[in-house]
């Protein structure tokens, strides 16, 4: 469809030619005019066009790697921006067919034996040094099985998952960024009774939930602490001093009405070095068959001195820390407010010199209706996500700050209609030291009528909006399967050169593999062999294009057959792929890779086993068959 | 400034014609019943007067029943009511919470607080101070004729059925920042309850209301305050007969069902007259919605307003199944925005006149805007009605390419209304060569509506 089809807009073109056949019907002065009228401002159009800016021709690389989250797909997604194309999906907590992750051995070694299938993948965050992003890893929680992922940034592969204890529902997540990401912090969302081992189901007040730290190493759970209310989102602090996490169900109800009652719920802070020293003098416990030290982090325990709330209204949602460091700011959600929470402020909260907590905020700015979540530009402009407006508005925050010292200050830049209902929003490393303000993505939870019709269900609509200038300009709209809630962009000099284009036969991914071949006697660069052991039977091949190692195999039914594949090809992007017909397996080997799957062959006959990714001129011919003898 | 604002409000009397939920007779007739049935041979009226010494020995010594008077003069608030009883003030009679806590707290059912003066509550918010605050268990409350002034919230109703709050002029302290007021009148988790012939000025929200189904909200007069009527998931409501003016939005209607709204006016208020996101099967009829201003800084002295924030007298986003007639939307930035998939609704007798935009109709299907063969008035609608039948010849269409052109280029505003651009209109129209998916009225009206004659005065006759 040419740009003058569009079926709604108005374009340029489309309005000239209009004004043209208004001047063939000879309408005297209007036609006259019209074309005077038009011309100019359609010509600055032209050279302005906004859209322009995000064009990344064919060939061309886009500047920012942009990270996903997955939401209920469970995995985490690749996209280049300001193209918007998606790259990659890389698979984390759901079952991937293409990949075979969950079904090969070496991604059951990251999701444990009996790993549910699904996940709810929400805030996607990158390895932090001195605050910018590093590259090293990705980590990113799973809400629906309360777990955290971290994924290597080298191979853009998942390999570390962890289930944490004594919470449920895994929402806020965010990294230590000084002097560099050593925590990763996780908030259980839901309250639970503790132990929740079927005691205290109708007493709700003695659910609870905890604030969790984990190594990001390790990916141990080293220690948590028990808080009043729940956890939402959440965000740490430049100096490595704190972390903090909204609050919405204050009130620790069960219901919808329950947790919409009190006018403000709180943001809790945590202290990070005071919990440290906490744990050093032995003041935790523990609960239940966990071994992770817990502490109190409750109103009711007087020796607290790591946690403090401060109370914002009403049901807060996003929590942001701007890039300069000096505050963070929280979403009203059901208050048309963002609270700014003062750095500086909080250490004087700590250190006993408030008498109130709410004089940590320092600025209360009316924006609109729902604000969530709040991105930054470096410019010391903050935009914030309204969703029941449905825009974006831009603000500033020394402008609020005055404006609640009472001075008479216009702090509200501009307001930009998206489409539609933001949640999340992002600007270009926002998240780190180096905000640059230059892209800025609303994560928009309906489409509606933005695209072709699909059926019932629709993609979401995350679009992309240039903030380079004074004006916030919409230049992109682009559809996501369901449901991304968050991104960050990555400038791309951070990862280009940090990206593997093939394996290493050293890699800690398949390491385990390659050790067991060796017990076996297998070098799995070279050899192609079967090895039987008794009722086991241990096949190792190579694939080069446009031939596996093996042609054929031999086995008897009721056999359990270890499938060790490992793909010689040290070509860029000649991934090998080995399915085996009518035993649902599927499974990737890039180059230089080795994958492996054990199941049972319980049928006897000829089954082909053929290359699945698209590797060389005689593909089709890239098969073998696996003999089952009855 | 703004004297007689109720001069043309369109009075709904008795037996509101639209409700069939509506309980306040119910209401009051079940607490008549029930203090009879609490009531005992004895229950008494005693007059109290300051010099008796404090007021809540008083409400302690009375009996469950009782009637406590109180003669003119100043009281100690931080009155606990925990048994029924009915407090009545004799003029000037003042209870005073000294800025502390809540000016009254009633922890028990059928308890009536008529003709007092509440005043200096705490303005703590993160406990919710109020001048009344009718805490869980306080069914069947009355508060009427109460005048409730500097306090955070005016009357908190937590968790309620059946409370009426009447005729009572609340306001909270200009002093305080805004956000850090309460609102006027606060329903959680209520049903069956009335706020009826309230004023409320200087709070925060005018009424606020979330998860509180089956109530009603009538007569009040909004005013000087963020936003008239706050309203959060809360279903079988009625809306009807109120008045907003001076508010950074008349009426946030948001996440919500089956709801009246009806004859309420709004007046020179910012941002949105009218807001409906994400409501349905709701009926919006007989409301006058005038002179709605672009969204201001709240705190700012921003003569020109915020880019994006442009004044709409009716927003709907999101919401579908509605029946919106006999409004009148007139003389604001944006007549009425339609977005983000609102379809399916009735939009038919409605009256738009000289609104800068008369409509923004953001969405990729078109809609038709008439229903049983009669539309809306337009007052830019430029056909003929050579047949005489009241109906305009040929259909009215909005986001006609001249609109389109507005908005994407709104230096030609300049132009708007001027003979080019309505014979540029014409001449589309005539000719028409470009046919963007939009609104079409297919039976414009060639007169507004009596009642928005009567809603803008001369201008239409």
């Amino acid at each position: 469809m040419s740009h003058d089809e569009h079926p709604n807009a108005l374009t340029r073109r489309g309005f000239l030619g209009a004004a043209g056949a208004l001047g063939a019907a000879g309408a005297g002065l209007a036609a006259g005019l019209a074309p005077a009228l038009l011309s100019q401002p359609a010509q600055a159009a032209d050279k302005d066009d906004p859209t322009l800016k995000a064009h990344v021709p064919p060939g061309e690389l886009d500047d920012y790697y942009g990270f996903w989250s997955g939401g209920q797909g469970g995995d985490v997604r690749i996209y280049g921006v300001p193209s918007m194309r998606l790259l990659m999906s890389i698979p984390v907590f759901n079952y991937d067919s293409g990949t075979g992750w969950g079904l090969t051995h070496e991604s059951k070694r990251i999701l444990g034996d009996d790993a549910p299938r699904n996940g709810d993948t929400h805030h996607v965050h990158m390895s932090y040094t001195d605050g910018a992003y590093d590259g090293r890893w990705l980590f990113v929680n799973d809400k629906a099985n309360t777990r955290v992922a971290r994924i290597r940034c080298d191979i853009m592969k998942t390999d570390a998952i962890t289930t944490i204890p004594n919470v449920a529902a895994i929402h806020g997540m965010r990294l230590q960024k000084v002097p560099k990401t050593g925590y990763v912090f996780a908030n259980g969302e839901m309250i639970i009774p503790q132990p929740n081992d079927g005691r205290d189901l109708d007493k709700p007040e003695n659910y609870w939930t905890m604030f969790s730290a984990l190594d990001a190493e390790t990916m141990q759970v080293i220690w948590q602490v028990i808080v009043e209310g729940n956890l939402d989102n959440l965000d740490t602090s430049y100096d490595g001093v704190f972390a903090y996490a909204t609050c919405y169900n204050s009130e620790r109800g069960v219901t919808l009405g329950d947790m919409m009652r009190n006018e403000r719920d709180w943001v809790t802070v945590f202290h990070i070095p005071r919990i440290e020293a906490a744990i050093k003098a032995g003041k935790a416990s523990t609960i239940g068959s966990s071994k992770v030290p817990v502490l109190d982090g409750r109103k009711s325990n007087a020796a607290n001195d790591f946690v403090q709330y401060v109370p914002v209204p009403k049901n807060p949602h996003g929590i942001n820390t701007t890039p300069d460091g000096k505050y963070a700011c929280a979403g009203g959600k059901l208050s048309p407010t963002v609270s700014v929470i003062a750095m500086a402020k909080l250490h004087e909260l700590f250190d006993g010199k408030l008498k109130d907590p709410r004089e940590t905020v320092v600025a209360e700015p009316e924006l609109g209706l729902g604000p969530l979540h709040t991105t930054f530009d470096g410019r010391g402009n903050a935009y914030s996500s309204l969703f029941i407006d449905s825009q974006i508005v831009k603000w500033n925050i020394e402008d609020a700050i005055n404006a609640y010292k009472g001075e008479k200050v216009n702090y509200i830049r501009q307001k930009l209609d998206v489409q539609y209902q933001v949640g999340h929003l992002k600007a270009s490393q926002s998240e780190t030291r180096n905000a640059d303000g230059k892209w800025l993505v609303a994560l928009c939870k309906f489409s509606k009528d933005r695209f072709l019709p699909v059926g019932p269900l629709r993609a979401e609509n995350d679009q992309l909006i240039d903030i380079s200038g004074e004006e916030m300009k919409l230049v992109h709209d682009g559809p996501t399967l369901p449901e991304p809630h968050d991104c960050i962009m990555v400038p791309r000099n951070v990862l280009m050169n940090k990206v593997k284009r093939v394996y290493t036969r050293d890699d800690p991914y398949f390491a385990a593999t390659v050790e067991r071949a060796a017990k076996d006697g297998i070098k799995l660069e070279t050899d192609n062999k079967v090895i039987r052991d008794g009722s086991k039977v241990r096949v190792y091949m190579t694939s080069a294009a446009p031939q596996f190692g093996l042609t054929e195999f031999r086995v008897k039914k009721g056999d359990e057959v270890t499938l060790t594949i490992t793909n010689l090809d040290n070509v860029e992007d000649l991934a090998h792929g080995f399915c085996l017909v009518n035993h649902g397996i599927t499974f990737e080997v890039s180059p230089q890779q080795t994958s492996s799957v054990t199941f049972v062959a319980d049928k006897p006959g000829v089954h082909w086993y053929y290359c699945i990714w698209f590797c060389h001129g005689l593909h089709m011919e890239m098969n073998g068959r696996m003999l089952v003898e009855a | 400034m703004r004297r007689g604002q109720r001069g043309n409000q369109r009075k709904v009397q008795g037996e509101a014609p639209h409700s069939s939920r509506l309980t306040p007779h119910r209401a009051t007739l079940l607490a008549c019943v029930l203090l009879l049935a609490l009531g005992r041979a004895d229950a008494a009226e005693r007059r109290v007067t300051p010099a008796d010494g404090p007021l809540q020995a008083a409400v302690d010594a009375a009996a469950a029943g009782d009637t406590l008077v109180l003669a003119a003069g100043e009281y100690r608030g931080g009155i606990r009511i925990a048994k029924p009883l009915r407090l009545r003030g004799e003029a000037g009679a003042t209870i005073d919470g000294e800025g502390r806590g809540d000016v009254i707290r009633v922890t028990a059912p059928d308890v009536t607080l008529a003709g007092l003066t509440i005043r200096n509550s705490g303005h703590d918010l993160t406990e919710m101070n109020s001048g009344v605050f009718l805490q869980k268990g306080a069914d069947r409350a009355r508060v009427e004729d109460c005048r409730i002034e500097a306090v955070a919230f005016g009357v908190w109703l937590d968790a309620l059925k059946d409370v009426q709050v009447l005729r009572n002029r609340i306001s909270g302290d200009p002093a305080v920042r805004s956000q850090d007021r309460g609102n006027g009148i606060h329903f959680f988790n209520t049903t069956g309850s009335l706020a009826e012939d309230n004023e409320v000025r200087d709070a925060r929200d005018g009424i606020y209301i979330d998860t509180s189904n089956r109530n009603a909200l009538r007569g009040n007069r909004l005013h000087a305050l963020r936003y008239g009527i706050h309203y959060m998931y809360a279903h079988h409501n009625d809306v009807v007969g109120n008045r907003t003016w001076n508010t950074r939005t008349g009426y946030a209607l948001m996440q919500s069902k089956f709801l009246k709204v009806l004859d309420n006016r709004s007046e020179h208020d910012e941002n949105y007259g009218l807001l409906l996101n994400f409501i349905d099967s709701s009926e919006i009829a007989g409301n006058v919605i005038v002179d709605v201003e672009r969204g201001k800084n709240p705190t700012g002295a921003d003569a020109h307003g915020i880019s994006g924030a442009e004044g709409k007298a009716l927003f709907v986003y999101s919401s579908l199944f509605n029946d919106i007639h006999d409004n009148v939307f007139a003389r604001s930035e944006i007549g009425i925005h339609l977005t983000a998939g609102a379809e399916d609704n009735r939009i038919h007798a409605n009256a738009f006149v000289d609104n800068r935009n008369q409509v923004k109709y953001v969405s990729n299907r078109r809609q038709e805007w008439s229903y049983q063969g009669r539309g809306n008035y337009w007052s830019d609608y430029l056909g003929w009605d050579r047949d005489g039948d009241g109906i305009g010849d040929t259909p009215y269409e909005p986001n006609d390419g001249v609109d389109q052109l507005l908005w994407q280029y709104p230096a030609a505003r300049v132009l708007f209304a001027s003979p080019a651009i309505e014979t540029l209109r014409w001449v589309q129209r005539t000719f028409p060569v470009l046919r963007p998916p939009g609104i079409t009225d297919s039976a414009p009206l060639m007169r507004a509506p009596p009642s928005s004659c009567e809603a803008l005065g001369a201008r239409c006759k």
